[in-house]
């Protein structure tokens, strides 16, 4: 009966990387995924700028949140975090590596991820 | 080929050839269909083909970073190893639970008096900040962000067992995944 979960817990640590044009930039996902969460990294160049965690928590409906790493002024990879924690129901790491110049090019890239979590899940 | 008249009529030119024989009419039609015929239809085939290819490179071109990862036993405990390359970090998770567990960040220090010996600071960003993650994580990532031209080194640890024994094969695991 425990078969399913044993093979889940034997599956080793997976890497996906995918991209898109947005806005006329080229932005690029890497997901790792870990047991019982994953880490994604959006970026358009190679950099690691900061680092959100988030996990679901019992007594709130919204995830908790926290910055690990980067700029506490830019809130995009911790709402972004938070979002994806409440929909996969997992601990998610997310570094929201892109510049904050255009506020469309978040909700289009948050769009990307959930098309990738639709067609893709088991990478998440 | 026999005789050949080329006449303009109406804006079009006519070809008109008188063949010796049967055979050589044949010959000809073969030759036309070579090069009027097969010829373009390859060369347009090989266009499609390469613009296709190209449309399909535009979706998913070779992703900017490089990660590698292993599997390995130490003392009978499955471990695993991913690494990442930024351009200004190095991201390295060892871990025996499939999980990032503690996360450590090891950043040379800029002020060293001796260059042969550079110091390196740790902090522990996520988790219990307990001495031994500081030396295990010191011991684990210096060589990395040495041999990274001094690049800071990010570590996720979730260790099960942190024998000097056990660090020391997992120094050469984090080695195989050479991304730096």
């Amino acid at each position: 009966m425990n078969e399913p979960q044993d093979r889940a817990q034997v599956e080793a640590i997976s890497v996906h990387n995918f991209s898109e044009k947005i806005l006329e930039q080229m932005v690029h996902f890497h997901v790792m995924k870990l047991s019982g969460g994953f880490f994604l990294w959006i970026g358009s160049s190679p950099v690691l700028s900061n680092l959100a965690v988030s996990v679901s928590s019992r007594y709130d409906s919204m995830p908790l949140s926290t910055l690990v790493m980067g700029d506490p002024s830019n809130t995009a990879p911790n709402s972004l975090s938070q979002r994806l924690a409440k929909k996969t129901k997992k601990q998610v790491f997310v570094s929201y590596s892109l510049p904050m110049t255009d506020s469309r090019l978040s909700l289009l890239v948050e769009d990307r991820i959930k098309k990738e979590l639709e067609l893709h899940p088991e990478h998440f | 080929m026999g005789i050949a008249a080329i006449i303009k009529y109406n804006g079009f030119l006519y070809c008109f050839v008188i063949f010796k024989s049967l055979k050589q009419l044949i010959y000809q039609c073969v030759i036309f269909q070579i090069i009027y015929v097969m010829i373009p239809a390859v060369l347009y085939l090989s266009v499609i083909v390469t613009s296709l290819s190209r449309f399909h490179k535009m979706s998913s071109p070779d992703p900017i970073i490089r990660s590698k990862q292993t599997e390995k036993n130490v003392n009978g405990i499955s471990t695993e190893v991913v690494c990442t390359a930024f351009s200004n970090y190095i991201f390295v998770v060892l871990t025996q639970y499939r999980k990032i567990g503690t996360l450590i960040s090891v950043t040379p220090e800029s002020r060293s008096n001796d260059i042969s010996t550079p110091s390196f600071s740790t902090k522990v960003l996520l988790g219990k900040d307990e001495p031994m993650t500081h030396v295990c994580a010191k011991n684990l990532a210096t060589f990395v962000s040495q041999e990274a031209g001094n690049r800071p080194v990010l570590l996720g640890l979730a260790l099960k067992d942190s024998s000097l024994d056990s660090v020391k094969q997992m120094k050469d695991i984090i080695r195989s995944c050479k991304v730096w």
